[in-house]
């Protein structure tokens, strides 16, 4: 992602809601990106899925999976990115889900927008089936000549309507076990209102895991469960990870989340991407100002009882951004330059990003 | 409780309901008209006065001991019965299928009350079958394009249409219409469309091939359709498009207007961009995502529409001059035929509380979290 621009239409004028973000993501990696509210997390999510709601305009930039620009694609095209590439997983998982479909259809919806892709996934799925079925029992007859029938399946080719749709549901049903729910068979046909909020924020994931993205973004997926769910979730996340081949861009307001469980992470303020390193480095050797007043704002048990630590001031208005680095009129830091021009990236260190002119610039 | 029990339950509610209803209806009739009103389907001119006593007793409405007519039409305490007591009989009598005579113009005493509603009842409910299905045809495709194309063109079209719709009285639409239809577009000197009266023949395109055809249901299209005679069938279907167009006219405007609202909030929702995120093509979306929770609210409003398509009809077929039961039962109105008011008012609310029963049923149908 190079330069992205946001604006919003509002009432009260044009919010710069993204100021030239650069990201960048390698295959297999879980980037954390973090921030507070409104520093611009989710319209960055929501521009690489072009779900951008209809007061946004991308005014500039490149956003580039696997060398294309999905900026410059039309809406169809979009559409079967996110169909097969690019997966998301939301916030809320009790509004995220259609109240009067079943897990099961909602999840099917997906494969059945398209044969032609899905086809050999959901064969290689049954056929992994068949497979560990054979290990522990002789196949019938019938089994045995499916997995013929499967396995001289050319590589572009299509599955029948009924066949399609019968692996389809197993597949979905082996998707559900691996994202750890039970009885697979009977969430399959259950309606979200009858699942809790945890079992529900799984079953979105297996709607994400079903399409073998190449990219998955999930935004704040753990924010609206608590504590001991949420820790179920991310385990879930670390777990996946190692099993699926996809990059992950993990977006939270929780650095703990991100300990837990990134490889690098970003952390936005005001619509700028201010700083990237990897976690370790991260946590232990802060650059940035604004990046350091988070971590000191991290309660500790251990320290002396006192008032919270907080970065002093509130987010700024992006209507009328301050002028220059946008962190300055909070910055303990900062000095003269600041207000005058927006700070370049600067490798302060090997593989550590900053916007500040404190490191030069 | 299983759906099934839920309906029996509301099936005797409903019994109670109707019940109730006739028993509301009776006193309005039978306790505030003069007891002789009773009498007026049975009585002829030839009569005399002995008679005329052996009738009102027969029908329940003079005591055994009324010494003469004189004494039952003046109202004398010892000739008249209760009326909680007429309602006993009349109960008995309408629970065996006894309505009495008819007391409309040209056919009184000699027509049963049932006899008569019923060959004109299938007229009217073929009417308003096709009232509901433009309705349903038009308000509902016309909301959900209005929705998806928020504040661009199709939507104001749309929302011009369905407040017009919603807006103009009846009577005076379905006057435009037969002024537009039958008197000005005119296609070999006859109107595009038959005017007053379903089997009129002063039209051009339609009705060339009346043919003959058994009445056996009395509903127009039904009756060709049975008899094979498509053209018959054909020719009332063309001879009921003003009619019903002018029925639905309301009906399309408020239905579209619920159901632009709906899907405007149910596109709003979180579970859209999910769908939308998932990468499903824009016709799953909306018909699948989105049309089942839009519908909900509008199967509510449909159930509403019903009764009042089924009251519109009155107004309908004095417009046009068509012989179902709405214009019948102005006629009854008119001249105090009791009995057949008392059957009109029946049956109309057994469809309603039958459609609102439907409603429940469909509801619970399409949104899994209603338990009963």
């Amino acid at each position: 992602m190079e330069g992205l621009r946001v604006n919003f239409h509002t009432f009260g004028g044009e919010v710069k809601a993204l100021d030239g973000v650069d990201l960048s993501l390698r295959r297999g990696e879980v980037l954390g990106l973090v921030g507070e509210s409104g520093s611009g997390k989710s319209v960055t999510a929501l521009s690489i899925e072009g779900l951008l709601p209809g007061n946004a305009e991308v005014v500039g930039g490149r956003i580039l999976l696997e060398g294309r620009d999905l900026l410059k694609e039309k809406p169809g095209q979009l559409r079967s990115e996110r169909l097969t590439k690019v997966a998301m997983v939301f916030q809320d998982p009790l509004t995220y889900l259609n109240p009067v479909l079943t897990i099961g259809s909602q999840i099917l919806d997906i494969l059945e927008t398209d044969r032609r892709a899905f086809t050999h996934t959901v064969a290689t799925a049954r056929l992994q089936e068949l497979q560990a079925a054979g290990g522990a029992r002789t196949l019938t007859e019938a089994e045995t000549r499916e997995r013929e029938r499967l396995q001289s399946l050319p590589p572009d080719g299509v599955l029948g309507k009924r066949e399609f749709k019968r692996l389809a549901r197993s597949y979905v049903v082996a998707t559900l076990r691996s994202v750890r729910l039970p009885e697979p068979e009977r969430i399959f046909r259950m309606y979200p209102f009858e699942l809790s909020g945890g079992m529900r924020q799984r079953t979105i994931i297996a709607m994400a895991l079903v399409r073998k993205p190449t990219l998955l973004i999930a935004d704040e997926i753990t924010t609206a469960l608590d504590v001991t769910v949420q820790a179920q979730i991310l385990e879930l996340l670390r777990e996946l990870k190692t099993e699926i081949d996809a990059s992950i861009l993990l977006i939270t307001h929780d650095l703990a989340v991100v300990a837990e469980v990134c490889d690098r992470v970003a952390v936005m303020y005001g619509g700028n991407i201010v700083e990237v390193a990897e976690v370790n480095e991260l946590f232990k050797d802060p650059l940035h100002p604004y990046t350091r007043g988070l971590l000191a704002a991290i309660p500790r048990p251990d320290a002396a009882r006192g008032e919270l630590t907080s970065i002093k001031g509130s987010v700024p208005n992006l209507i009328h951004p301050p002028s220059g680095c946008r962190f300055h009129p909070r910055c303990p830091q900062a000095f003269e330059r600041c207000p005058l021009g927006k700070p370049p990236p600067v490798e302060a260190k090997p593989g550590h990003l900053v916007e500040c002119f404190l490191y030069g610039g | 409780m299983k759906l099934y029990e839920y309906a029996i339950r509301r099936i005797l509610l409903m019994g109670l309901v109707l019940l109730g209803l006739s028993l509301l209806m009776f006193y309005l009739t039978r306790g505030f008209l003069p007891p002789s009103f009773a009498l007026a389907p049975y009585i002829t001119p030839r009569m005399n006065s002995a008679e005329k006593l052996a009738l009102a007793q027969s029908l329940g409405v003079a005591t055994q001991s009324c010494p003469s007519f004189q004494a039952f039409s003046s109202y004398q305490p010892s000739c008249l019965v209760p009326v909680y007591e007429q309602y006993a009989g009349w109960l008995g009598n309408v629970l065996k299928g006894d309505w009495g005579l008819t007391l409309l113009p040209g056919i009184a005493g000699t027509q049963t009350t049932l006899s008569v509603f019923f060959s004109r009842f299938p007229f009217t409910a073929e009417l308003a079958i096709m009232g509901a299905i433009l309705t349903i045809l038009i308000g509902i495709p016309l909301g959900i394009v209005s929705a998806t194309h928020n504040n661009k063109l199709p939507d104001h079209l749309s929302r011009i249409v369905s407040l017009g719709g919603y807006s103009i009285p009846q009577f005076w639409f379905g006057y435009v219409l037969l002024i537009i239809f039958v008197l000005y577009v005119r296609v070999g000197g006859l109107g595009l469309l038959p005017g007053s009266g379903a089997l009129a023949t002063t039209c051009a395109i339609c009705f060339r091939h009346p043919g003959t055809v058994s009445a056996a249901t009395g509903a127009p299209i039904l009756d060709g359709l049975l008899a094979g005679n498509l053209r018959y069938a054909w020719d009332s279907l063309v001879a009921m498009i003003l009619p019903a167009i002018t029925l639905s006219i309301t009906s399309i405007g408020a239905l579209t207007r619920i159901v632009r609202s709906s899907m405007l909030e149910v596109l709003r929702q979180d579970y859209m961009l999910l769908a939308r995120s998932k990468g499903l093509t824009d016709r799953v979306v909306i018909y699948r995502q989105a049309l089942r929770n839009a519908l909900l609210p509008a199967v509510t409003v449909a159930g509403l529409l019903t009764a009042f398509l089924f009251g519109g009809v009155v107004v309908i077929e004095i417009v046009f001059d068509l012989p179902g039961v709405g214009y019948t039962s102005l006629q009854a109105v008119n001249v105090f035929d009791i009995n057949f008011i008392e059957l009109y008012v029946l049956v109309t609310a057994l469809i309603i509380v039958v459609t609102n029963l439907a409603v429940d049923i469909i509801y619970a149908k399409l949104d899994p979290r209603i338990r009963y």
